[in-house]
């Protein structure tokens, strides 16, 4: 089993906690599990959040007020966070935090 | 599907409940809540959902409704629309530039001009990119400083620029807006302010009407903190439907009915370009009566989605009574002064009397009766304002 590739996208000012990059393509390592969107959430506070965690994450899920859009569809409809990824899928999270 | 305590999602409330739905109801999602053929693509108020057709032409109808229900706007009106950082502002124009471009007898008829306030410091990065988003609408702009307002605000022509190039070039460096000590009573001033900059560049502008981008979830927090600060009488100048304390200019909120979800759906889904200052990112700091109902409300609409409509549907209700849009306005909000000259006692009264009473220690005591105490009181400001004017003064 090779590596799983996800492309994960930030929008609405969530791109300002990771460094300005709207559009990240990543390799997830293979494990025994299923990658759910629970794992890769904590995948991405290991690897691309550096600071202000509490701005992203809250508990097991995103913060009230990130969006998550699964290939263009609301993650609630999805399962949230036990959703499993597939490859090649399109996961977006926006940020309803920032002005206005 | 089940759900193993660990994996339980924040907004779980209790057992074999998947966001406040029972795991039965969630068959009821296969299909959109209106075509009742398409796959689903969101859910909204945690119950409804729809397919991204349905959505779009959802949102879009909600928009012109309340445009046309309510008849704010009379043909070929100039409009003055205020844009601000974040999803409200671009599904506003993006809403607006649709109605507009109809080729069916529903087409709107106006004609907007947009405004951007520039509060802190301003990047001119930041600038373009509202400058090129606005464009991309094809809608005229103007820039204008909060500061240089609150410093000349009597010449709008030197304050009031078509590029944002000319705004920096006299960008003051001084702070000229009085912060008081008190962040309450900062943020009301900040907001009674920016009412009047619109209000007046509107009618430099020969605009009618101002839209503002405030959604369902300002508004209810706006009309709870109207409540909690002595401003009950004027919900609905503050949070109403429109805001007609002006006689010329009526200031209105189309975007009340919509929550920030169906805001950043609509931009996803419409490939919106949006404009995001990395300094208004909201604080949960708490200091202020503003910030801790937003929180309260943000909160409460968590477990319970009726909660931001709930508010903003009963604050539709409320009406002021025509006869006092003629009295006296205060001097600060502009609102109309409620003299009292019924028999009938008011909270303001009461509270009134009651500093009144304790001023009547020997060591104070003036010669006035409560009838003229009452008066001087209400002189100048409405009640919520002379709470906000001892700060300032301070």
């Amino acid at each position: 089993m090779n590596s799983l590739q996800v492309n994960v996208e930030f929008g609405g000012g969530a791109e300002l906690l990771f460094d300005n990059k709207k559009t990240v393509t990543i390799s997830l390592p293979e494990k025994k599990e299923k990658w759910t969107i629970e794992h890769l959430l904590i995948w991405i506070k290991d690897n691309l959040l550096k600071e202000r965690q509490e701005m992203f994450l809250q508990g097991n899920s995103v913060r009230p007020g990130i969006l998550v859009l699964v290939n263009d569809t609301d993650w609630e409809l999805m399962n949230t966070i036990n959703y499993i990824i597939q490859p090649n899928d399109r996961i977006l999270f926006i940020s309803t935090l920032h002005g206005g | 599907m089940t759900c193993s305590h660990h994996a339980v999602p924040f907004r779980m409330v209790g057992k074999n409940i998947w966001f406040g739905l029972s795991l039965r109801d969630k068959k009821k999602w296969d299909k959109c809540n209106k075509c009742k053929s398409n796959v689903p693509v969101i859910i909204l108020r945690h119950k409804d959902v729809y397919c991204k057709e349905c959505f779009l032409s959802g949102a879009a109808h909600k928009f012109k409704a309340f445009i046309g229900k309510n008849h704010l706007v009379k043909k070929n009106d100039f409009v003055l629309v205020c844009f601000r950082s974040g999803h409200s502002s671009v599904s506003l124009l993006h809403m607006l530039r649709s109605a507009l471009d109809l080729q069916t007898p529903k087409k709107l008829k106006l004609r907007p001009i947009v405004i951007y306030i520039a509060k802190a410091t301003c990047e001119p990065q930041f600038l373009k990119e509202i400058e090129d988003v606005v464009c991309s609408f094809n809608f005229p702009l103007y820039f204008i400083s909060f500061n240089q307002y609150i410093s000349n605000g009597q010449e709008l022509d030197k304050v009031l620029f078509a590029n944002f190039r000319q705004m920096l070039e006299n960008y003051p460096q001084i702070n000229s807006f009085k912060r008081t000590n008190n962040p309450t009573a900062t943020q009301t001033l900040e907001r009674i302010y920016e009412q009047q900059l619109l209000t007046e560049v509107a009618k430099h502008l020969n605009c009618s009407i101002v839209f503002v981008p405030d959604i369902s979830l300002n508004v209810a927090t706006n009309l709870l903190t109207s409540i909690s600060l002595g401003r009950g009488a004027y919900l609905p100048l503050d949070t109403g439907i429109c805001d007609t304390r002006d006689p010329q200019i009526t200031i209105v909120r189309p975007l009340r009915h919509f929550d920030d979800k169906e805001l950043a759906f609509y931009n996803v889904y419409n490939k919106l370009k949006l404009v995001v200052s990395p300094n208004e990112i909201k604080k949960f700091n708490n200091t202020s009566v503003q910030d801790l109902i937003d929180t309260f409300v943000s909160n409460l609409q968590l477990n319970y989605p009726a909660t931001i409509t709930t508010v903003v549907r009963t604050g539709d209700k409320l009406a002021l009574d025509k006869t006092v849009l003629k009295s006296k306005a205060c001097n600060l909000c502009k609102a109309p002064l409620l003299n009292n000259t019924s028999e009938e006692l008011n909270s303001a009264t009461a509270t009134d009397f009651s500093r009144w009473i304790s001023a009547q220690l020997q060591i104070f005591k003036k010669d006035e009766s409560f009838n003229e105490f009452e008066i001087k009181q209400r002189e100048l400001y409405c009640y919520a304002c002379s709470k906000i004017i001892e700060f300032v003064e301070k």
